[in-house]
């Protein structure tokens, strides 16, 4: 069980507008195994939609183009790929769940027919079939089947969730993206959703990329972790590593902004600053104006991937050019 | 109590099934329903209706059209001699007699078919071609969407009733025309409110969660889109029903609509305006049916749109 699945090259993405070029995503790199999970953590405006909207082929006609790098699913180039290829793949071996599930659901049609509609669309059942799979989804999702000629108004936010989940999981895809599943429910809810993500994630051996911005959520589900920054992965590693020792001064920087029970602390330590304009790419390290231990060097030079101890990570401390003045030593 | 316990606690399951199941179109009828001139106007809508389709078990259409010159302008609750054929029998004008001695209640009846064909008709077809336009234009958006919306302004930039006879004068007065002459200019309505729906719409999540199952966008706009627009759609609906039949009548009247002998308010109003001051009788009932199913649908009309409005919902 140990084969690539997913393999992201140098991926590019930028939004052209008539007055300005977005870079929202500038040559990541990132790879997952059959069954594995990856969490991508980053502020708003990190680029990690627009990720997995650039591996799903669901980027905005007019604006997003995918203008470097290579996605290889499966032995494919997504981003190579026509458009019909795509479709067959959307859905059916890729699934996404999206942020809101008051609104992901089509408040018209019941929750049965929409989970049926994803089978329909694929081909994989006839009607009948269909309906009776879709019951099926809910139960696994833990709703009576009984309730699937209800409409998703008559469900609670957290069952809208399941409902999609369940959506996402009828073809039984080889991978799912999860952008922000658990936001827009209260923490309750938040941890059965995220429960059930896992114990189905193990269940159908589905690969799984969790975007949130909470890295309390993605503790909960993945093995690996990859911090974004200004549309770079700027620290790449196995979850409990990065988290007991961050190598990148923003892993660094967003774990200090978590509130901590059992530290005596009245004051949480914010990150300074914002994120740079994604338009205007300055040169040398992204992430220098915010960096507590920038040093002038950090302006000129662009850091490259360090691999270290397994782990990869964006900075020039680690490359040996500048002095490392973090307080834990990876040595 | 002690089942009321139990139910609540269990996490999953929600109210039961079969009371909640038909809530939406209960609901609508619930807020319908308040609304007594909108009920008044359906009750009024369906008794036409009614009329049209059973049209032949009250009067003859042969009757009706013949000519029985010697009862001319009988006045209504006028009891008579008329010719049917080979025989003579008696026969009791309701609302009198027209200038050739045709009954008018009938003329009314037979006519409700025809005006009730023709608002079904054009509106069916104009919402649907009409549907389809806007729901092409609001969802490609760039060129398809101009050429769709200028073609639609230029059709609403001519009044109506002048782009009708136009049409209809091209073509010759024939019924399929003028069927035609006013589905035609009943589209343009539709094409704007479907595009507009469609523009708040299609940003909407479920749209692009359909996109990322895969579907195509026949079906996201057939199954996901146009479904979620159909509140605006079916008050223009009613709403044009009535205008098409004004319209209708509105050309038979200057002679290019249904031709006589065939009986149609409109025509029936054009024949008798030369007797208004002699036989009143003539020209007020054809009006009044004019009137009463415009304001019906005009009734129905309004009671949909508060009971269809999103924003009144509890």
């Amino acid at each position: 069980m140990d084969e690539l699945l997913l393999s992201i090259r140098e991926l590019t993405t930028q939004y052209i507008t008539e007055d300005s070029v977005v870079h929202a995503v500038n040559g990541i790199s990132l790879e997952l195994k059959t069954g594995g999970s990856v969490g991508l953590v980053g502020e708003s405006g990190a680029g990690k939609t627009t990720t997995a909207y650039s591996i799903m082929g669901l980027l905005p006609k007019l604006t997003g183009k995918i203008t470097g790098g290579s996605i290889i699913f499966q032995g494919k180039d997504l981003t190579k790929i026509p458009e019909d290829e795509m479709r067959k793949i959307r859905g059916n071996q890729i699934s996404m769940i999206f942020q809101d599930p008051m609104t992901s659901l089509n408040p018209i049609l019941t929750v049965g027919d929409q989970i049926a509609e994803v089978l329909e669309i694929h081909g994989t059942a006839t009607k009948e079939e269909a309906i009776a799979k879709a019951g099926d989804m809910l139960e696994m999702v833990g709703i009576p089947r009984e309730r699937m000629h209800e409409y998703p108004h008559q469900f609670s936010g957290g069952m809208k969730q399941r409902v999609i989940i369940a959506i996402a999981l009828a073809c039984n895809p080889k991978l799912l993206i999860a952008d922000e599943p658990t936001t827009a429910l209260d923490v309750t809810i938040q941890a059965q959703v995220l429960r059930m993500i896992k114990e189905l994630k193990a269940k159908l051996n589905t690969s799984l990329i969790l975007i949130s911005h909470n890295l309390g959520v993605v503790a909960q589900v993945c093995e690996n972790v990859a911090i974004m920054y200004a549309g770079r992965i700027v620290e790449y590693g196995p979850l409990r590593q990065v988290f007991e020792a961050p190598m990148h001064p923003y892993t660094e920087g967003l774990l200090n902004s978590i509130p901590r029970i059992e530290l005596d602390k009245t004051r949480l330590s914010p990150i300074r600053g914002m994120m740079p304009d994604p338009s205007v790419v300055p040169p040398g390290c992204i992430f220098r104006p915010r960096c507590p231990y920038a040093e002038q060097e950090c302006a000129v030079r662009a850091p490259r991937i360090t691999e270290k101890s397994g782990r990869n990570v964006m900075c020039l401390m680690h490359e040996g050019i500048i002095a490392n003045k973090m307080r834990v030593d990876h040595a | 109590m002690e089942q009321q316990m139990t139910s609540a606690n269990l996490p999953v399951s929600g109210i039961s099934t079969d009371r909640k199941r038909k809530s939406a179109f209960q609901e609508f009828w619930r807020r319908f329903r308040k609304n007594k001139l909108a009920v008044a106007g359906l009750a009024v809508v369906v008794l036409y209706i009614l009329m049209a389709i059973f049209a032949d078990l009250f009067y003859s259409y042969d009757f009706i059209t013949q000519n029985q010159i010697s009862n001319a302008f009988a006045k209504p609750l006028t009891r008579a001699e008329v010719d049917d054929g080979n025989t003579t029998v008696q026969h009791l004008y309701i609302l009198g007699a027209d200038n050739f001695g045709r009954d008018i209640l009938g003329r009314i009846i037979h006519g409700a078919r025809v005006s009730m064909v023709i608002g079904f008709t054009t509106i069916a077809f104009a919402c649907i071609v009409g549907s389809a336009l806007g729901a092409i234009a609001g969802y490609y958006g760039g060129k398809i969407e101009s050429v769709i919306m200028r073609g639609t302004d230029i059709l609403l930039a001519i009044p109506n009733i002048l782009f009708a006879l136009a049409i209809v004068a091209a073509l010759g007065p024939s019924f399929q025309n003028l069927l035609l002459a006013i589905g035609i200019t009943s589209i343009p309505a539709f094409v704007r409110l479907m595009r507009a729906s469609v523009l708040t719409v299609k940003n909407q999540e479920f749209v692009e969660a359909a996109r990322a199952l895969g579907a195509r966008d026949f079906r996201i706009i057939v199954r996901h889109i146009m479904p979620n627009c159909m509140a605006p759609i079916i008050v223009q609906a009613t709403l044009g029903i009535a205008q098409s039949i004004l319209s209708a009548t509105s050309l038979s009247f200057l002679g290019l609509g249904i031709q006589p002998p065939s009986p149609e308010w409109g025509n029936m109003l054009s024949d008798a305006r030369s007797y208004i001051s002699y036989a009143p009788h003539t020209l007020l009932f054809p009006g009044l049916a004019i009137m009463t199913v415009i304001l019906a649908y005009n009734l129905i009309g309004d009671g949909l749109r508060d009971a269809l409005d999103p924003k009144l919902k509890r």
